[in-house]
């Protein structure tokens, strides 16, 4: 112990570090009087560092005590600025776990005390770090990492996002508060509306596999669904026709038909090639809604001639723009892309199951046209004709062994139990770090500890890993008797040369 | 008291370490050095290096220079049992068991002994800058007067001679606060009186490396190399066991990588190739080390040849 | 060396019959890329029953000491004790001018690359670093032409 003359003098001490500039090491040993020289220099540094003790005052000194049925470091004076980032409250008190407790006490940043006497780090080392979940290994490169400034925070496996929740990118609303309220509804409807245009348009996709259609509409002029669109936009306050949409057998009917194919189309109650539909499209102006046959209509409404005109002025009606990339996306697909609709065959069709029968027909009749030795056996060729798009698409068929990522068939990995397990998360502290010890974020790493004798993981392990862990890199600290160094294996996409 | 009388304590203290062993503590199967003076004599009396594992005193935020505990290879722990320089010991449950309310009464006393000395000695450093200043204070605060009494013609005493107020009341007026006090946190555990020696032959738990395969070759190519006069470190960095140096790591680059194989196993020549490669890479020879039957270690190096 | 030549003497290596065939057939190939793409001197094939192999012995160029080649093939497996016993055959064998004790492996790939390394008892110092000093003067040109830009 020191004696408070060398207390008090350990005011004045040396704050630099010697820096190590005694040359280039030597290669081999000559006996020569400069190399001993040399050698007693470093070492004598040595010595005046590792013997200085530490000494703090005592006003700047945390005070924490160790509560070992606990395992935890409770703080008896308020923390102080590592509070920013280490510590938990429980049940009123501020607490340290026994890792961040020795870390500080190494650092000179607080006393520990047991049974009201301090303890020294030794006693730290033996107590702290030998029962619990960190153990000496691990604060080894615990504090290995926080002294190179990271902050570093046991892993909860809950706090793990789940793949679905990833998926739906859960994690960058969770991070912060405000976009919290919004986030539920947000998803479902981009979904919905994926749904709705996607619908359409996947048995023609499914038959002409085409690229997969632009977000604008579609070119052809398509006619059914407009009106629609038209009674929704335009005359939702014109009260008659507005009264006519919601109780009229018009729109039940309409929807029943597209549902059940009706049997016969003459049947309708509705001639639609005599029921004028009015365009009202920016090119196609029709201004002068005629007056509704009332046959139309339900008794207790009157119909109207309507003039639009005002209501045209008053919508935006200026041409879609297209950015650089849609604008060739829509060049590439008015070169290739045949619309379905502009099929004589199709056009004749009335309903989808007269569209479902040509389509079959066409199926059987190139089938026909197959020559039955090449075809029907049991081995057959690769590729059939018209189905091949790209040459990248043939050489996905000709692969023998596909590739796999780290991330692929991790689920199904998951219950095995010798795996080795995150230990800590690691997030950079610099100034741009969003790190709140309430709202963590994401780590930039999780980290395992190993000791340099253990096996490498098995590459079963380190998908496993790689399932949990999602985007988040898996750093293996390796300590080597005290000496740690990192790995991390990574994920590696070799190039493709072809793109479809 | 014993935490006070430190001066007697330290003088014995430097004629007891010189025929006393090296304290090596145990804790989960690693070796820590945690006595600087230990530490010392482990380099410089028995060649053996260790690897610095704590936060450095002076500024415990970095990494480039670590601080104590010292932590031995098993192999460099073992060296130290076997030759006799080093005791092996024990913080068991027997430290607890010792405890006492007196020692309590004592480090409230010493913290109070503590104060009071400090609180002198920072007052005889007040009253030294003071006398140092006093010259100049004196100087200055005449000037003034002086300038006073030419504006306003007032007659006053220069009694500006001896030493100044502050100076003669400074015992009563002196503010020490307590949290200016200096305290220290001690590396090494102090009480070193409830320590308990424990033999490595016996106690497994704190040594597991007995039953290690390899571990018998390892501490046989270590002793070897190290009665050669070479120093080791562990070799991990560079895929062997050690890394041999012709003197102090402090100041020689390592010649050799030395890689531990028992002489009848078959060693993949892949790994001959990847470990002489790695050799040629960073400048060192790749020493194949075994043991033969009688127990000698044999050393094959391992180069690229060039062709 | 014409191949048929080679060939005959590849026969003349199996007919040996000390090791299987796949030392042979290293053996070989190190025998050709020795003579062939290396121009070594004064190629001699030998056998030993009690290792069962083949290897070869033969001088880098006219005036150097002459070395002793082990030719492994890559997927045989070799422990330190069998090095050992090469080497003591290397010494005790009729070429007593080759004292250094060391060897030279030859591992012969599968896509029949060969890759040299030197194996000698006891201890040998690496090349030093080259120029240590030279080192130090560059970093100290570095440093000058940092505070001139």
């Amino acid at each position: 112990m020191l004696s408070p003359a060398e207390l008090f003098a350990a005011r004045s001490r040396e704050q630099s570090i010697p820096q190590r500039s005694h040359g280039q090491k030597d290669f081999l040993p000559d006996g020569s009087r400069t190399q001993e020289e040399k050698l007693q220099i470093c070492r004598a540094e040595q010595w005046e560092l590792l013997t200085e003790e530490r000494v703090e005052r005592l006003g700047s000194l945390g005070r924490g005590v160790w509560k070992p049925e606990e395992e935890l470091v409770e703080l008896t004076l308020p923390a102080g600025k590592f509070w920013q980032n280490m510590g938990f409250t429980e049940g009123g008190r501020q607490c340290l776990l026994p890792e961040e407790a020795v870390y500080l006490l190494e650092c000179g940043s607080i006393q520990l005390f047991y049974r009201d006497l301090p303890m020294s780090v030794q006693e730290a080392y033996q107590k702290l770090l030998s029962a619990g979940r960190v153990r000496l290994l691990h604060y080894q490169v615990y504090s290995h990492l926080k002294r190179l400034g990271y902050i570093v925070t046991r892993f909860d496996p809950s706090s793990i996002q789940l793949p679905y929740e990833r998926q739906i990118n859960l994690e960058r609303r969770a991070g912060s508060s405000r976009k919290r309220k919004r986030s539920p509804t947000r998803p479902r409807l981009e979904t919905q509306n994926e749904s709705d245009t996607s619908g359409s348009n996947s048995r023609e996709e499914s038959n002409s596999s085409k690229p997969k259609r632009p977000p604008y509409p579609e070119p052809v002029t398509s006619c059914a669904p407009k009106p629609i669109t038209f009674e929704h936009d335009v005359l939702e306050n014109i009260k008659v026709e507005e009264k006519a949409k919601n109780t009229s057998p018009l729109h039940t009917k309409e929807t029943d038909c597209d549902k059940e194919t009706v049997k016969s189309p003459r049947d309708y109650r509705w001639d639609f090639s005599k029921i004028c539909f009015p365009n009202c499209a920016n090119d196609q102006p029709c201004l002068n809604l005629p007056d509704p046959e009332p046959a139309l209509l339900p008794d207790n409404v009157v119909g109207r001639q309507v003039d639009i005109s005002p209501w045209m002025r008053r919508l935006n009606l200026r041409p879609e723009k297209f950015s650089r990339r849609e604008q060739e996306q829509w060049d590439w697909e008015q070169k290739y892309k045949v619309s379905i609709n502009a099929d004589p065959k199709v056009k004749k069709c009335s309903n989808w199951r007269e569209y479902k029968k040509v389509l079959e027909e066409r199926e059987h009749q190139r089938h026909r046209e197959r020559p039955a030795h090449l075809w029907a056996s049991t081995v057959g060729p690769l590729l059939t004709p018209g189905r091949v798009t790209s040459t990248a698409s043939v050489l996905e068929q000709l692969t023998v062994i596909g590739q796999s990522t780290l991330l692929e068939d991790g689920k199904r990995l998951q219950d095995s139990q010798d795996n080795p397990q995150i230990d800590f998360n690691l997030f950079q502290a610099d100034g741009n770090s969003e790190y709140k010890k309430s709202k963590p974020g994401k780590p930039c790493a999780y980290l395992c500890v190993r000791s340099f004798d253990e096996p490498i993981p098995t590459l079963r392990a380190m998908k496993s890993l790689a399932h949990q862990s999602g985007d988040v890199p898996v750093v293996f600290a390796l300590v080597d008797c005290g000496e740690i160094a990192f790995y991390t294996f990574k994920d590696l996409q070799l190039p493709v040369d072809i793109y479809p | 008291m014993e935490l006070c009388t430190q001066e007697e304590d330290s003088v014995q203290g430097t004629a007891a370490t010189e025929n006393s062993r090296i304290q090596i503590h145990f804790q989960q199967g690693t070796a820590f050095v945690w006595r600087a003076e230990d530490a010392r004599r482990t380099r410089e009396e028995h060649g053996l290096v260790g690897n610095l594992v704590g936060a450095l005193v002076r500024k415990p935020r970095q990494n480039t220079r670590l601080g104590l505990p010292l932590q031995l290879l098993p192999e460099e722990a073992r060296l130290l049992l076997e030759i006799g320089a080093a005791q092996l010991v024990h913080h068991g449950s027997s430290a607890d068991k010792t405890y006492d309310v007196d020692e309590k009464e004592s480090y409230a006393q010493f913290l109070h002994q503590s104060y009071e000395e400090q609180w002198k000695l920072a007052l005889q450093e007040k009253k030294r800058t003071l006398e140092g200043l006093s010259e100049r204070i004196v100087e200055g605060r005449s000037k003034r007067k002086r300038q006073r009494i030419d504006q306003n013609e007032e007659p006053m005493e220069l009694s500006s001679q001896g030493p100044i107020k502050e100076l003669l009341n400074l015992e009563q007026t002196f503010h020490f606060p307590k949290e200016a006090m200096m305290v220290q946190i001690p590396t090494a555990q102090l009480h070193t009186g409830n320590v308990e020696e424990v033999d490595i032959q016996e106690n497994k738990s704190e040594w597991p490396y007995l039953d290690k395969e390899n571990h018998e070759t390892r501490y046989k190519v270590f002793s070897d190399l190290w009665q050669k006069g070479y120093y080791l470190t562990s070799g991990g960095k560079f895929g062997g066991d050690f890394l041999v140096y012709p003197g102090d790591p402090m100041r020689f680059h390592a010649h050799y990588i030395a890689i531990c194989f028992s002489q009848a196993e078959d060693i993949a020549l892949s790994d001959i190739i990847t470990a002489g490669r790695l050799g040629t890479n960073v400048k060192k020879t790749v020493l194949l080390c075994s043991l033969d039957r009688e127990g000698h270690v044999t050393y094959t190096s391992l180069q690229w040849s060039g062709l | 060396m014409h191949f048929i030549e080679f060939l005959l003497q590849f026969r003349e290596m199996m007919k040996l019959d000390v090791a299987d065939s796949t030392q042979v057939y290293a053996a070989f190939l190190v025998y050709m890329d020795l003579l062939e793409v290396r121009n070594w001197k004064e190629v001699q094939i030998l056998s030993s029953s009690e290792l069962h192999m083949i290897y070869l012995w033969g001088k880098e160029k006219d005036d150097d000491a002459p070395q002793i080649l082990m030719p492994t093939p890559v997927s045989m497996s070799c422990s330190l004790k069998r090095i050992q016993q090469f080497q003591k055959l290397n010494q005790t064998s009729e070429n007593g001018q080759n004292s250094a004790c060391s060897i030279l492996l030859a591992v012969v790939e599968t896509d029949s690359t060969i890759v040299y390394y030197k194996l000698t008892d006891g201890f040998v110092i690496p090349d030093p670093p080259d120029f240590a000093e030279d080192v130090d003067n560059k970093r100290w040109e570095k440093r000058k032409m940092r505070f001139l830009r």
